[in-house]
């Protein structure tokens, strides 16, 4: 109410903090620019097609990755699970995908629509912390992964030659994982089902009481999250040309990562998905010009945990920050 | 009478139910393995195994009881074990292809566990200075001393640890092996930490109630920062305990362990909220999977379906614990 009854803040400072309003919300734009001038100081090879074709590339996975933990951690949750639900899918369709395509797709998808409804059970009515219950069906997607094939299995060539079809700098698992991104963006922005969760993010008991269907809202994302990840499975088939038991461990972190350097609110009810597909890009740009600056891969771990420290650090100043200023 | 039964009952099992259902799944696999599970030799196992992912738990149950998550223990296992064993030995040293010089046993034995709590003074640190959440924190600081480990050993394992380790870890007395003593003592001296000092109630106020912690005259960052300190130092310790083992350690070494660590505080009925649970809670958490996993290793169970097994126990013992913590509250 106090906020109703003054004028906001910034219309009371001089241009400086003009300057600053208009920044804020898009840092994260000057942010990559700043990211690829730099870049295009270190290493000639930087700025070019090729170049931004890999980057994009190997974004793509743990772009679409990012799409389904953003869901997650804009309810307020997050999903541990994805990575492995990501490899179980790959190596599903692996194994069933030569037999017969639409099979390995349909049980890759239905797979990964099985433990996010898991997920989605455990946390609303087996009350379990999302940390916890999604850590859970890591190991159980892990586990079936290796169940279903110990080795990686290489796919033939014939059945991806459709999907290898690039144009442009836009490979099939970057065009899957924008066509995912504006999708997305628009249920977010659209539709009540979107509206609806950035209210469960912001305040899950005034949601409810407001009349939005919690508990439903909860289960549906971490449906859509589970076959999500199941779709990056698919990608990663795509990319690499084979089904990995063992591959992504880890990288639901990194996909939280991701999305923070994108502006997500790490507990929910804030974030833009498209800003946080460009922190998805930054991410990985930084781990490219770290490889064309032959850095020592050894060196790089450290260099990602000081960017998620920064990161973070800076996020939850500003969320301190704002808070104070309503308060 | 019949509601402060029903209440009792409940109470029993918050504090009690994992015992029970540990002492119920000891006869299980006993029946079901036909003895075989418990022979000495088989329990003493069991127990050798507890130990030292036992002492890992005790010290995130520390982090956890106050309202945090350290990620980070296995990390700081592995760092630890490294220079314990690769600065402590001279023909490791010169074996090793990264950056760690030979220090002497006693000195890398001291500066394995000083590194260890320093890792988790840093970790506690950011927490309370920064206000990074205790698990993104900690994951960072898990990443950076993986590329620490990398760096000092040159991505090289360590397999020629000074003697004295295999030694102690092959080491027995009244039939159960050396480590299992240390965690005991660990167990007793958590016990006496959290049950019998200021500082334990302290760590129960504030991961009960932070704020409420804070407004009683209670210094939230103080207990913070021991409770990751002290974490870290247990989990240098376990390094220890897990170099005596095999002799070998790798930057790759202890894959699922951090997993088994939150397992096991989750199974006993420690709450990841913090501020509910304590040593029995730890321990009977500990034991029973433990125990699961022995028995699943009898049984020749793939480990892969184990790991499935394992997701599926967290659930549901995650899921009844806090169906009876809520009703509790």
């Amino acid at each position: 109410m106090m906020s109703l009854a003054n004028p906001p803040a910034s219309v009371s400072h001089g241009a400086r903090s003009r300057l600053a309003s208009l920044l804020s919300g898009n840092e994260i734009v000057l942010v990559l620019v700043l990211l690829v001038a730099f870049a295009s100081f270190v290493s000639p090879v930087f700025l070019t097609e090729t170049n931004f074709r890999n980057i994009l590339n190997q974004a793509s996975v743990l772009g679409i990755l990012a799409c389904a933990q953003f869901l997650v951690v804009l309810i307020g949750g997050f999903d541990l699970s994805v990575a492995a639900i990501m490899a179980l899918s790959s190596v599903i369709f692996a194994t069933l995908g030569p037999a017969s395509p639409p099979l390995g797709i349909a049980a890759s998808l239905g797979a990964g629509a099985a433990l996010g409804l898991l997920n989605g059970v455990a946390v609303t009515f087996g009350r379990v912390t999302p940390m916890i219950a999604t850590l859970g069906v890591m190991g159980i997607a892990r586990g079936f992964a290796f169940v279903v094939t110990e080795k990686s299995v290489a796919v033939p060539r014939e059945l991806l030659a459709p999907a290898k079809a690039t144009l442009w700098i836009f490979t099939t698992p970057v065009m899957i994982w924008l066509l995912i991104a504006l999708l997305l963006s628009w249920l977010l922005a659209r539709t009540r089902f979107g509206r609806n969760l950035y209210a469960i993010g912001g305040n899950e008991r005034s949601a409810r009481l407001a009349g939005v269907p919690v508990t439903s809202r909860q289960i549906a994302v971490y449906v859509l999250s589970g076959v999500l990840s199941a779709l990056a499975g698919l990608a990663l088939v795509v990319r690499t040309s084979s089904g990995v038991p063992h591959v992504g461990a880890g990288w639901e972190l990194d996909a939280i990562a991701a999305i923070v350097i994108g502006g997500a609110r790490l507990f929910g009810g804030e974030g833009n998905i498209l800003k946080a597909m460009i922190g998805v890009i930054i991410y990985q740009t930084i781990a490219n010009i770290m490889n064309l600056a032959s850095l020592n891969p050894f060196y790089q771990d450290i260099v990602k945990a000081t960017v998620i420290v920064i990161v973070v650090s800076v996020s939850v100043m500003q969320a301190r920050r704002s808070t104070r200023g309503t308060a | 009478m019949s509601v402060k039964d029903h209440l009792a009952s409940r109470r029993f099992w918050q504090d009690n139910g994992t015992i029970v259902v540990l002492a119920a799944f000891v006869v299980f696999a006993a029946v079901v393995s036909q003895g075989v599970f418990l022979r000495p030799s088989n329990l003493a196992t069991i127990l050798y195994q507890a130990s030292i992912i036992g002492v890992l738990v005790l010290g995130q149950a520390l982090v956890v009881i106050a309202g945090g998550i350290d990620l980070s223990v296995v990390a700081i296992l592995i760092l630890s074990a490294v220079v314990m064993g690769g600065a402590g030995s001279e023909q490791q040293a010169t074996m090793t292809l990264g950056g760690l010089p030979y220090l002497g046993f006693w000195p890398a034995i001291v500066a394995g566990f000083a590194v260890s709590a320093l890792a988790g003074l840093v970790n506690g640190l950011m927490v309370t200075r920064l206000h990074i959440p205790a698990f993104i924190t900690t994951l960072a600081t898990a990443l950076l001393l993986g590329g620490i480990i990398l760096l000092v050993t040159g991505g090289s394992p360590i397999y020629y640890p000074d003697p004295f380790f295999l030694a102690f870890g092959e080491s027995r007395l009244l039939g159960l092996p050396a480590p299992v003593f240390v965690f005991a003592g660990v167990a007793v001296a958590f016990w006496w930490l959290v049950n019998q000092t200021t500082f334990g109630k302290t760590l129960y106020a504030v991961g009960g109630n932070e704020r409420a912690s804070h407004y009683s005259g209670i210094s939230v960052t103080r207990v913070r920062l021991v409770a990751f300190t002290l974490s870290g130092l247990l989990a240098g310790l376990a390094g220890f305990l897990f170099l005596s083992r095999t002799g070998y350690v790798s930057y790759a070494s202890g894959g699922d362990l951090l997993m088994a660590t939150l397992a096991a505080l989750v199974v006993g009925g420690v709450s990841l909220a913090g501020g509910i649970g304590g040593t029995k809670h730890a321990v009977s958490g500990v034991l029973l999977l433990a125990s699961l996993s022995n028995f699943m290793n009898i049984m020749l169970i793939s480990p892969h379906i184990q790991n499935a097994v394992n997701g599926v126990v967290i659930l549901v013992a995650v899921s009844i614990y806090s169906h009876m913590n809520a009703a509790r509250a």
